[in-house]
């Protein structure tokens, strides 16, 4: 019979935005491990110095090169954060389980590819004064690290936190007690602790994914047959670790800033140490974030994506919207909120900080000025989420633009303002980017309904 | 996989195209992508008249489902373009400006046309269409797709006419509804010139052709095998069926019933357009022909001609008595739904416990439905017929009927089956369900021809007792089965010889292309007219 058959579940709608949800329920996660790990591993190393007899300039150039090391890996393996996590969001969605194995093989494989070239160039570039077994052990570092940041991502993803916590915690048991008795080896001693805790975690990380998704298949390279969208992830994953990064590097390396650690790696003592204690008081503001976006934004933006692909009326759809408004809006105050509150306390007793630390009471306005842009990230970061959870990749990258030349800009100016500046360019950087996403998430809110039927249809 | 694709888009790519075609034939998903029965029909109308050149604009769902072409088209084939309506392609570019409140209104005013579903002026909407759509600010289907005025005339719609139902269905339902005709609207001033169309059904092809028909005024000819309307009914009962199964909650029956009756309305609209336009309205028996005019074909305008059979290509079997100890079976069908190939399966349990030495051929494609294909497989194992029933694919008919002692066809719906003809032609008897013209078939049209005898049984539909009843008793009493032979060999010659099909078209042809002259000249009257003003 002549005529066009058709099947009615073909005009019911597509059923992805599910497995769009499930892709960005953790999306913040995957950003707060790797900060969480970067600085840890100084204040641990940094406590352990106090208590040692070995040179401290031995220690200090430990310091930086783990420092640098975590930059260029985060940076690195940025690459795949949000492409790739999003990739084995939607495996997970579409049940191909087996799908996930042979693809993260493949990005092991790139990774390990590009870290090792990479590596290579700079070590021998900007390290040269080093010894070969200190420039192997390096580029080894280096090369686990960038796959690391990448597990963890998944892990956090399968909400495998305990895994996480205990791969961390035997990482640094490991490499504290090698440390211990390897110091006295100098440099070399105390990078060989540090990569066995990391390979030790590493191991652990990839057995447990190996574990939960078994594959007949070795590795494939269907996750590199980029799509558009993946393009604009890469650059928004690589673009965020850049901007993160941005103004740290513009302290090491200016003139009035920075100093030479070995070779070509500079430090600056008079923006590091602020700016890492800032961080550091911002963790539990960070953890209260992370609770309230996921215990009420995500019920509500599911519900809501649900009542569309579900057979409801518009009215409970709309129900479902402003329940989902309220919820973006409340998640931003919770994280304005609590980072407010977080930094008045710290205003309030960071004198008494600074005496505990043993730190110049000049450092106070600085401290300051670094605790309002670890809150500020914390609030650009809960944006950032949104939007991915939005599906907003475009916005996204363009909100991870302006951060990067932000930050660039800002900082380098306030070195040539002069030391009362310091920290204010990427406060501002911060400030100027997260009043973006704000109107950003406005207008994607306002026009939601509208935009998920008509436009992304 | 990848290499498949590609063959597949370079098969799209290498069509043939031409510009100067005598007929242009509308196709909806048919030739020569699709095998079948009207497929086989129009390739042997094409076959028929080497001397004309015949084009064809063929309309699909979605290219993914057309990996092949089932036939290799006669030299006077000379142009086939293929558009698929449900691909969700954009037919026009998005770089013109969004259609403005007063154009998006004048559009939205047909639907108050379409109310007096029965009484509207349906050629003149078809002008009316044309029209609104020669705007250079009409509303284009990117506005129609992602227009802020097409969301809030949704959303207005849907709070005024059927709140309580599925917002997602109904926007989906809205939005599948529109899609193809903005598609087949963009597609009128794309296609070649052609002297004559002919459609093959109504539905969305039957409705491009209104809409040629009307912009260029050529004679436009539609021929139709089954009723188009009645056949989207029943896909729609069908689809409808399986969603209640899944939902229980009675807002989706409620979502389902408003939106079916929404599609039906629209094929109804659709078929329309098509009668009130198209001459002359052909199908291939009276009871069609009613069913037209029900739909609203003018009476003047409708005409029968039934299928032709080539009586030397289906020539007589050698066998002038059945097999009755161990006869073959035979069910010409592709294995889908609408054949009820079950129920066959199920009338063979009758069968074997009178002639348990008998066999069943299922002859057509296996391919095209495979969840029913493994369902009839299980049917089988369940009912232990694995030895006695046996799925023989795709295969040449006219040796089939060589072999096989009846003909059994248990369809739920059909037209006129060419496979019928091909049985008679062939000397086989038929059992059939009474559907389509199967009873005229077997019984006899007219009274001359009801007085030739009967050449098989008809049976009632879903009835697998009664279809073994039929089949034991052609099998078993022999002297029936010659004089069924008798009759249709007789028949055949007489009523649906592939000459009578040939001069009925012919002459209809010939009257169109003189139509085609009249207007052509009138044509050139104008421009001459014109040029002498200017």
């Amino acid at each position: 019979m002549a005529g066009i058959g058709f099947e009615l579940k073909r005009f019911l709608g597509k059923e992805s935005y599910l497995g769009l949800i499930s892709a960005y329920g953790f999306a913040g996660l995957i950003c707060s491990g790797p900060w969480l790990l970067s600085i840890l591993t100084i204040l641990v190393l940094s406590v352990m110095s106090k208590f040692s007899n070995i040179p401290a300039n031995t220690i200090l150039v430990f310091q930086i090169l783990i420092v640098y090391l975590i930059a260029f890996s985060l940076m690195l393996s940025g690459v795949f954060q949000h492409s790739y996590t999003r990739y084995i969001a939607n495996q997970i969605y579409l049940k191909h389980f087996s799908d996930i194995i042979p693809s993260l093989n493949s990005v092991f494989l790139v990774l390990i590819l590009s870290a090792a070239s990479l590596g290579f160039l700079l070590i021998k570039t900007f390290l040269p004064s080093l010894s070969l077994p200190v420039q192997l052990l390096l580029l080894s570092s280096f090369i686990i690290l960038s796959l690391t940041w990448i597990c963890t991502s998944i892990l956090s993803g399968m909400l495998a936190y305990k895994t996480i916590f205990f791969a961390f915690l035997s990482n640094f048991l490991i490499a504290m007690s090698l440390g211990w008795f390897l110091h006295f080896q100098g440099l070399e001693g105390l990078l060989l602790s540090y990569l066995s805790g990391q390979f030790f975690m590493l191991l652990v990380l990839v057995y447990t994914i190996y574990h939960a998704f078994p594959s007949n298949t070795i590795i494939h390279f269907k996750f590199f047959t980029l799509k558009d969208t993946n393009k604009m992830l890469i650059l928004t994953g690589l673009l965020y670790n850049i901007g993160i990064w941005a103004d740290k590097f513009i302290f090491w390396y200016s003139p009035q800033t920075g100093i030479t650690i070995i070779d070509a790696l500079k430090a600056s003592y008079v923006y590091d140490i602020p700016i890492f204690f800032a961080y550091l008081a911002a963790i539990p503001g960070m953890a209260v974030f992370l609770l309230n976006l996921e215990t009420t934004y995500t019920d509500a933006h599911e519900f809501y994506f649900k009542r569309i692909t579900g057979n409801h009326t518009l009215a409970q759809i709309n129900h479902a919207y402003f329940n989902l408004m309220v919820a973006a809006r409340d998640a931003i105050y919770s994280a304005v909120k609590s980072q407010s509150i977080m930094f008045l306390f710290c205003v309030v007793i960071s004198p008494f900080l600074l005496a505990k630390l043993q730190l110049s009471s000049m450092y106070l306005p600085l401290f300051i000025i670094c605790l309002l842009s670890a809150g500020l990230n914390i609030i650009l970061w809960a944006v950032l989420d949104i939007i991915f959870y939005l599906d907003r990749i475009k916005e996204a990258l363009l909100l991870n633009v302006m951060f990067v030349l932000t930050n660039i800009v800002f900082t380098t100016a306030s070195i040539h303002l002069g030391i009362f500046y310091y920290g204010f360019g990427l406060a501002l950087s911060l400030f100027v980017t997260s009043l973006t996403g704000f109107l950003f998430i406005n207008r994607i809110v306002l026009n939601l309904t509208y935009e998920t039927y008509m436009v992304r249809n | 996989m990848i290499l498949f694709t590609s063959g597949t888009q370079a098969m799209f790519e290498s069509l043939p195209k031409a510009d100067n075609i005598d007929i242009l034939l509308l196709l909806e998903g048919t030739y020569p992508f699709v095998s079948g029965g009207v497929s086989s029909w129009v390739h042997q109308l094409i076959e028929l008249f080497p001397q004309h050149r015949f084009g064809a604009v063929f309309l699909g769902g979605q290219q993914a489902d057309y990996r092949k072409m089932e036939y290799t088209p006669p030299k006077n084939f000379v142009h086939l373009e293929c558009h698929f309506l449900f691909e969700q392609t954009d037919g026009e570019s998005s770089a013109s400006k969004p259609a403005d409140q007063t154009h998006f209104d004048e559009l939205v005013k047909f639907h108050d046309y379409f109310k007096q579903l029965e009484t509207a002026n349906y050629s003149d909407l078809a002008k009316q269409l044309i029209n609104h759509f020669s705007h250079p600010n009409h509303v284009t289907l990117q506005d129609f797709l992602h227009g802020k005025l097409s969301w809030q005339y949704i959303i207005e719609q849907y709070q005024t006419k059927c709140p309580h139902i599925s917002f997602t269905a109904f926007f989906w339902a809205i939005r599948n509804i529109h899609m193809p005709i903005f598609k087949i609207i963009h597609l009128v001033n794309q296609l070649p010139q052609a002297k004559v169309i002919h459609s093959v059904s109504t539905g969305y092809a039957g409705f491009l052709g209104a809409l040629i028909a009307s912009q260029r005024a050529c004679p436009y000819i539609l021929t139709e095998h089954g009723i188009y309307i009645k056949e989207r009914k029943i896909d729609l009962m069908q689809s409808k069926w399986l969603k209640i199964s899944h939902f229980n909650e009675l807002r989706d029956r409620d979502s389902l019933q408003y939106l079916t009756n929404l599609w039906i309305r629209t094929f109804e609209i659709l078929g329309r357009f098509c009668y009130a336009t198209a001459s002359p309205i052909i199908s291939l028996f009276p009871a069609y022909q009613a069913q037209q005019i029900h739909y609203g074909a003018d009476p003047e305008n409708t005409h029968i001609i039934p299928n032709g059979i080539n009586t030397v290509k289906f020539k007589k079997t050698a066998k002038d008595t059945p097999n009755q100890t161990s006869p073959i079976i035979g069910l010409i069908a592709r294995v889908v739904p609408i054949k009820d190939v079950k129920n066959f399966i199920r009338s063979m349990v009758f069968v074997l416990e009178v002639i348990p030495e008998a066999t069943a051929w299922i002859i057509g494609a296996i391919n095209e439905n495979e969840d029913y294909f493994h369902e009839c497989e299980d049917l089988i194992n369940v009912l232990e017929l694995n030895q006695k029933i046996i799925f023989k694919g795709k295969q040449k008919t006219e040796d089939i009927f060589q072999e096989i002692d009846l003909l059994v066809l248990s369809s739920i719906s059909e037209g006129l089956p060419l496979v019928i003809l091909e049985s008679f032609s062939c000397g086989i008897p038929v059992v059939a369900t009474n559907v389509g013209a199967c009873e005229e078939l077997i019984q006899g049209a007219t009274v001359e021809d009801q007085a030739l005898g009967a050449g098989g049984i008809v049976v009632e539909i879903s009835n697998s007792a009664e279809l073994a009843r039929g089949v034991i008793e052609l099998i078993t009493q022999p002297e029936r089965w010659q004089q069924a032979q008798a009759t249709i060999l007789k028949r055949v010659h007489y009523f649906y010889n592939e000459t009578l099909f040939k001069n009925d078209y012919e002459a209809i042809y010939e009257k169109a292309f003189s139509l085609w002259q009249a207007s052509d000249s009138n044509l050139n009257d104008f421009s001459e007219k014109k040029a002498i003003l200017a």
